[in-house]
């Protein structure tokens, strides 16, 4: 599968993004849906595509491979053409293997388990999680209902004892 | 860069366990793209839809297009399905017409993404009570009666009215206000709320102070109508007599209905003060302090999250898992897990995030990225060749400051090799300029004309980097703060000023330098101060996240205060469950339990402590990057009420002793009375110890349950039975406990007669005196912390007026401690009950865990060096507020004094600088020259060098 | 007055014995003394009383103020205090039964001497009038108006009439005292064809009895007045007062 971005794929072609987006919610390119508006293709559907548009396949290898089926594990990939490489991570618990407690959630992990949480609402508690767990290594989905973070508190004036602008 | 965020969306399904769950999210359409979006606002300003605005309590009006508010992360428009035009009737599109970038796409279709994670944290908030359905108030049929939401908007510089307090009615400025308290809750006639939302009288106090600054002239009244006066946080008691000292009227009584004023203008409203006088009173405003409900989707969320909800809809949870649910890797925390104030919710979310940490431990940054930099250029010897960007921030900058004059001046100046005029220079397209423009002119310094460092210094430092230039060789110029914000009417007189400054940002980045920040090594554990509750739960989330502890208690056993205790509020018992955290800790092989540990002595930083603890006989050194210190509070001594001299007159802590101990003479009692705040709240100690007013209905309680025929009085100052412990304050008094109220300059007497011991006391409502029989005089006790001056010594960390350690923030840094790398927990902090202290201790560990983390870190670069201009005179050795500069002896080589800063504990903030009088310190960034030159700049006409 | 003393054996349980009459003790105990009942009851400040104090009274054990505070005849048992009360206390319950703790005999004079004439005839009249009399007053006044105003001259004021949709029932007082102020109800009836019809039986419209917290004199005035519109198998029974 390869994983494209409209934007980049719209070049590619020539076509405005909106054009392909069409495409796609059209069923004329097959693509799946992914995480951050990208889009999974059969690579060989994608091949079959430029033929039929007689769009020259070299720029194909650009894309990014991604194997893993969507639904599991999904990480953004990001491209950063001629940067270094990601350095030894230093997020990485210094064991490795598992730890298998008793928490009061009685939780024992025998598979390793996804590095990630969601965290649903962007209020003050919802994003201060979301920065206690990003800063320890945790990839965080934070899931809002409206149009933008910050909950109550953007709506109150002031704060107190101090008086501070909730901003 | 390891968050994601996904905006209008909701959770659509929940599938799988803890350490994998696979959520179906719906992110709904927000038909504007968020690349192209630069917030130009243009569109809303040509959308003729005009909608009610939710942000600003349905006061005032928005477009069908919209930001929620003008600091909306992200900061990009979204159109509303529900009132769009074109969406709705198939006409209009202005949007897209006038939209610079192309940004409108209505072909945006909502998508359903399936997202694999971990553990899950459910934070939704509340949803403010709404009053129309309360015919008494009027709420919605008499103009100037509004909600406490309303009112913060009212306030707000950003709402309806622009921060100039006017009423509704016919918006003239109101010179009396009236708060009604308890509006949705504490109520179960009016609507189901029977619990207590616990902010309310605060924010109603800080409304009624705030509103004193908007308000001018003579007059000006406030008035706060009130049951009890719940005012049990931190620092909160002293606010509330700050309040009371100064214009704000404390009225304990309840109106009954609010009546319009004259001409629909105003209200009227009587009551019955507290000697039975009726009083007619008008008012300009009313404000009805609503109470926090469980948010609109709770039912929703519980139900796809499989969790349970209690029966006021919040979620359930228990005193010794306070943030979990039944269902493993699902958290609740915030305003969904109980009506909760900031510093608490700030809190709690910290112990949600250990929590999640704690299971997910094993894959910590399997899935996060940091940043990598291309190499830097090497300016050192080049001749500085400066790119000036100004942004016109939109509307913001360039309606007052003339731009293109701006531009076109700073062309001029010297060394300036390019300049640009931004729209917006802070959006993504621009930073890709600004990187283009680097690399074709080759700058090697930049100024940026535009808002405040504090919004995007980070950003700019960041581009950059990513152009191969050292951070730190970037200058913003504030023209927006510092100049179209307030010279608004002076536009002329604004742009020159603009020159000037864009002059002095020129003149002094030329004199910029490469610098580096420093990186130091992080000692991947942790010290924890303190064995009680908060402690132990401290160090096994440390523990659980894969870091080694060193817990250290003072005395020969672990658990604190705990083993006093009875039971929590929500009746667990805690015996049982203090021995099993007890086992836990000292069977875990992570954790270092040291008993009879006293702290000798403390070095270093965050990152690397190093401390000597004795222990017994012996001294152990120990190194550590980060220490929790919850060394805990106890019980005080009453020091009336004839405390001591009779068995029978005990504290709360005595009295759940004797409960344990089986003491039956306490339950053949005929009666029993309960004093509240004994030695809190008064000269002494003007802080509430929050815990005792709990404590005292639930030992009514099993007082009555024992023995039903027992008379039972509790006397009390205000009643503080905050969130649903508010249940127990009704149980006890549908179980027959009489309250009776007393005040301050009024205490209760207490004589011992015949060995019989009788308590007096004035009752306020029938206005006599009553002489109540005691068989048992219970005493609420003041909280004081445990002895903490050497701890507070050994690492310059501080305490307030109480004796409470202190925090770094007390609404956003609740946790933190003011010293990096020190973290606070439990009562050793604030007086607070078990759920509270052991979510205070998992916090810390979250907040610790953030450091742990790493096996470096970075530090500012920001900080002073040492030049060989100093000569040892020690002036800012004293100077130093955060104590980073030692004096130092070199007797072996030169024999010279001089004195070494601590990059660690330095936070530059140039005060060495400004002390010293031969330049022998010196703050990188903020050098004399660099300072010389912006004021030379703004003081003559020609660049000094 | 000497200070209450509390502790030992309760001094009073006037409260208690009303708890156990009121379902869920009528929340009697819940009383957070916030003084929202007082704030809105038109009789707080007579005799000192108000409600949140006599409820209190009788919490402290004060039967002896509670049940002889002349208080209890001046409420008027609108309801008012129950409305706002956070915990929905039956205060006027409260005020009821100490109403019924007073011996009948010196209970309010106006009050009982108007049940005690309610009680003397099926017409349950306060002022004592009877069946005749009645009738023989509507007729009177009738003719009188039917003359004098030619355009309500087929004006009716049906006494008894089996079958009629409304039951009127009528003030005490205004047969007696101010029997032309009965007629401007009629002359609407008449002008918007309503069929409605007088009894002679339970036609006034007061229950003194139940102001005077007798229960079972109530239940009979209740009943009367029932039974009188059941009988003329009335559809609609229309309260005047």
């Amino acid at each position: 599968m390869i994983e494209i971005q409209i934007g980049k794929l719209a070049e590619k072609f020539s076509v405005h993004r909106n054009t392909v987006s069409n495409w796609i919610k059209s069923g004329k390119l097959a693509a799946r849906p992914t995480i951050a508006k990208r889009y999974l293709i059969d690579e060989a559907e994608l091949i079959r595509f430029c033929d039929q548009f007689d769009i020259p396949k070299d720029f194909i290898g650009e894309f990014e491979k991604n194997d893993n089926h969507f639904a599991q594990n999904s990480s953004v990939q990001k491209k950063i053409s001629g940067k270094n490489p990601l350095k030894q991570n230093p997020f990485a618990p210094e064991q490795t293997g598992v730890n298998t407690r008793q928490n009061n959630n009685e939780v024992t992990m025998t598979d390793k388990p996804t590095g990630s949480v969601m965290v649903v609402g962007g209020g003050i508690a919802g994003m201060q999680a979301t920065l206690d767990l990003a800063e320890s290594g945790y990839r965080v989905y934070m899931i809002e209902k409206s149009a933008g973070i910050g909950g109550a508190m953007a709506q109150l004036d002031k704060t107190f004892p101090t008086n501070d602008c909730a901003m | 860069m390891n968050v994601e965020l996904l905006t209008l969306s909701e959770i659509v399904d929940v599938e799988g366990d803890a350490g994998n769950f696979t959520i179906k999210v719906k992110k709904k359409s927000r038909y504007v793209d968020t690349d192209k979006c630069i917030a130009c606002g243009l569109c809303a300003e040509k959308c003729p839809k005009k909608v009610d605005d939710e942000f600003n309590a349905n006061m005032g009006k928005r477009k069908a297009i919209y930001i929620k508010y003008g600091q909306s992360v992200p900061l990009k428009y979204a159109i509303d399905p529900d009132n769009c035009i074109y969406l709705t009737r198939g006409k209009c599109r202005a949007c897209e017409k006038f939209c610079p970038t192309g940004a409108i796409n209505f072909d945006d279709k909502e998508e359903i993404v399936s997202i694999n994670v971990g553990a899950v944290i459910l934070a939704p908030g509340f949803k403010a009570f709404d009053p129309s359905g309360l015919d008494c108030y009027g709420y919605g049929i008499i103009p100037d009666v509004v909600t406490s939401l309303e009112y913060e908007r009212m306030l707000s510089a950003g709402g309806p009215f622009q921060g100039h307090l006017v009423r509704p009615s016919d918006h003239t400025e109101p010179k009396k206000i009236a708060w009604l308290q308890c509006v949705g809750s504490r109520n179960t006639n009016q609507c189901k709320n029977g619990y207590c939302s616990n902010v309310c009288c605060m924010y109603a106090i800080k409304q009624a102070m705030v509103t004193s600054e908007h308000l001018s002239g003579e007059g000006t009244e406030q008035s706060i109508f009130y049951m009890d006066i719940r005012s049990h946080g931190k620092e909160f008691e002293r606010y509330y007599e700050n309040a009371r000292k100064g214009d704000v009227q404390f009225i304990q009584a309840r109106p009954h209905t609010i009546d319009p004023g004259k001409n629909n203008n105003g209200v009227i409203m009587r009551y019955t003060n507290t000697e039975g006088r009726q009083i007619v009173k008008e008012f300009d405003l009313a404000v009805l302090s609503v109470g926090l409900e469980a948010p609109e989707d709770a039912p929703q969320l519980a139900e796809k999250f499989k969790i349970e909800l209690n029966h006021y809809g919040f979620a359930k949870t228990k005193d010794f898992n306070p943030v979990s649910t039944i269902r493993p890797g699902v958290f609740v925390t915030g305003a969904f897990q109980a009506p909760k104030d900031i510093p608490q919710s700030v809190t709690e979310a910290s112990t949600a995030a250990a929590e999640a940490a704690r299971i997910l431990s094993a894959s910590r940054g399997s899935l996060t990225k940091t940043k990598t930099y291309p190499p830097e250029n090497d300016v050192k010897d080049q001749v500085p060749s400066i790119g000036v960007f100004i942004c016109s921030c939109g509307i913001n900058i360039a309606n007052t400051v003339d731009v293109h004059a701006l531009a076109e001046y700073a062309k001029d100046l010297p060394y300036v090799s390019f300049v640009d005029n931004n729209l917006f220079t802070c959006s993504a397209d621009t930073q890709a300029i600004i990187a283009e423009k680097i690399k074709e002119h080759k700058l090697n310094r930049i100024v940026i004309a535009a808002c405040t460092p504090r919004t995007h210094e980070p950003l700019f430092q960041d581009t950059l980097k990513e152009a191969s230039l050292n951070g730190y060789l970037v200058e913003m110029v504030n023209i927006r703060n510092q100049n179209s914000w307030v010279h608004q009417k002076e536009p002329e007189k604004a742009t020159q000023k603009a020159k000037d400054q864009v002059w002095m940002g020129v003149a002094r980045v030329a004199k910029n330098y490469p610098l580096d920040q420093i990186s130091v090594n992080v000692v991947r554990k942790a010290l924890v101060i303190g064995g009680g509750l908060a402690g132990m739960n401290s160090a096994l989330a440390l523990a659980d996240q894969g870091y080694d502890c060193i817990l250290i208690e003072n005395n020969d056993r672990l658990g604190g205060n705990a083993w006093f205790l009875n039971h929590t509020y929500k009746g667990e018992p805690i015996r049982p469950m203090l021995e099993k955290i007890i086992d836990k800790v000292e069977n875990n092989e992570k954790i270092n339990v040291i008993k009879n540990a006293q702290l000798l002595s403390v070095q270093g930083s965050i990152g690397n402590f190093s401390s000597e603890i004795q222990a017994d006989n012996e001294k152990i050194n120990v190194n550590y990057g980060v220490a929790v210190v919850a060394t805990g509070a106890k019980e005080s001594r009453p020091a009336e009420y004839m405390y001591g001299k009779d068995d029978r007159i005990m504290t709360h802590l005595e009295f759940d002793a004797a409960v344990r101990n089986n003491n039956n003479e306490i339950k053949k009692a005929k009666s029993a009375v309960f004093i509240q705040c004994v030695g809190s709240r008064d000269e002494k100690r003007p802080y509430c110890s929050r815990v005792c007013c709990t404590h005292a209905v639930e030992s009514a309680i099993f007082l009555k349950t024992v023995n039903p025929e027992m008379n039972v009085y509790i006397l009390y100052r205000d009643m503080r039975t905050y969130g649903d412990r508010e249940d127990l304050y009704k149980k006890a008094r549908d179980l027959g406990v009489l309250f009776i109220r007393f005040n301050r300059n009024d205490k209760p007497e207490v004589s011992i007669e015949n060995n019989e011991i009788y308590v007096k006391v004035y009752e306020p409502v029938v206005q006599l005196p009553v002489k109540l029989y005691a068989d048992f005089l219970i005493l609420a006790a003041a909280i004081v912390p445990n002895k903490n001056d050497e701890l507070v010594e050994l690492y310059k960390c501080g305490v307030n007026q109480d004796g409470f350690l202190n925090e770094a923030h007390p609404k956003l840094k609740p946790v933190d401690m003011p010293v990096d790398g020190l973290f606070v927990a439990g009562m050793c902090n604030y007086p607070k009950p078990v759920d509270e202290s052991i979510a205070q201790g998992l916090a810390a560990a979250s907040r610790a865990g953030v450091i742990l983390s790493r096996d470096k870190m970075k530090l500012d670069a920001i900080k002073s060096m040492v030049t060989d201009k100093c000569d040892g005179c020690a002036l800012c050795v004293d100077a130093c507020p955060y104590n980073a500069i030692k004096l130092e002896h070199d007797s072996e080589k030169t024999g010279k004094s001089y004195v070494v800063s601590d990059p660690a504990l330095c936070r530059g903030c140039g005060i060495c600088e400004a002390t010293c009088p031969k330049g022998g310190i010196i703050v990188h960034g903020f050098t004399t020259e660099q300072i010389q030159a912006q004021v030379d700049a703004a003081l003559t006409n020609q660049l000094i060098y | 007055m000497a200070e209450i003393l509390l502790g030992r054996e309760k001094p009073g349980i006037f409260k208690d014995k009303v708890m156990e009459l009121l379902p869920e003790g009528g929340n009697l105990n819940a009383c957070l003394t916030c003084g929202a009942c007082s704030s809105g009851c038109p009789a707080t400040g007579l005799e000192d009383m108000d409600p949140k104090k006599f409820l209190r009274m009788a919490a402290l054990g004060m039967d002896e103020q509670v049940t002889s505070t002349p208080w209890v005849w001046m409420c008027t048992m609108c309801r008012r205090c129950i409305h706002v009360c956070p915990m929905e206390i039956d205060i006027p319950q409260l005020v009821y039964y100490a109403r019924q703790s007073w011996p009948r005999d010196k209970r309010p004079r106006g009050i009982l001497a108007s049940c005690d004439l309610a009680l003397k005839n099926d017409t349950c009249s306060a002022m004592g009038t009877n069946e005749e009399d009645f009738e023989f007053v509507v007729e009177d006044v009738l003719d009188e108006y039917r003359e004098a105003q030619p355009e309500f001259a087929e004006m009716k004021a049906p006494v008894n009439k089996q079958g009629a949709e409304f039951f009127f029932n009528q003030n005490s007082r205004e047969p007696v005292t101010e029997p032309d102020e009965m007629v401007p109800l009629w002359k609407i009836l008449h002008l918007v064809g309503a069929n409605w019809t007088y009894g002679t039986k339970g036609w006034a419209a007061e229950n003194y009895c139940m102001f005077l917290a007798d229960d079972k004199a109530w239940k009979h005035i209740v009943e009367t007045k029932a039974k009188a519109v059941e009988d003329l198998g009335c559809k609609v029974w229309l309260n005047t007062e």
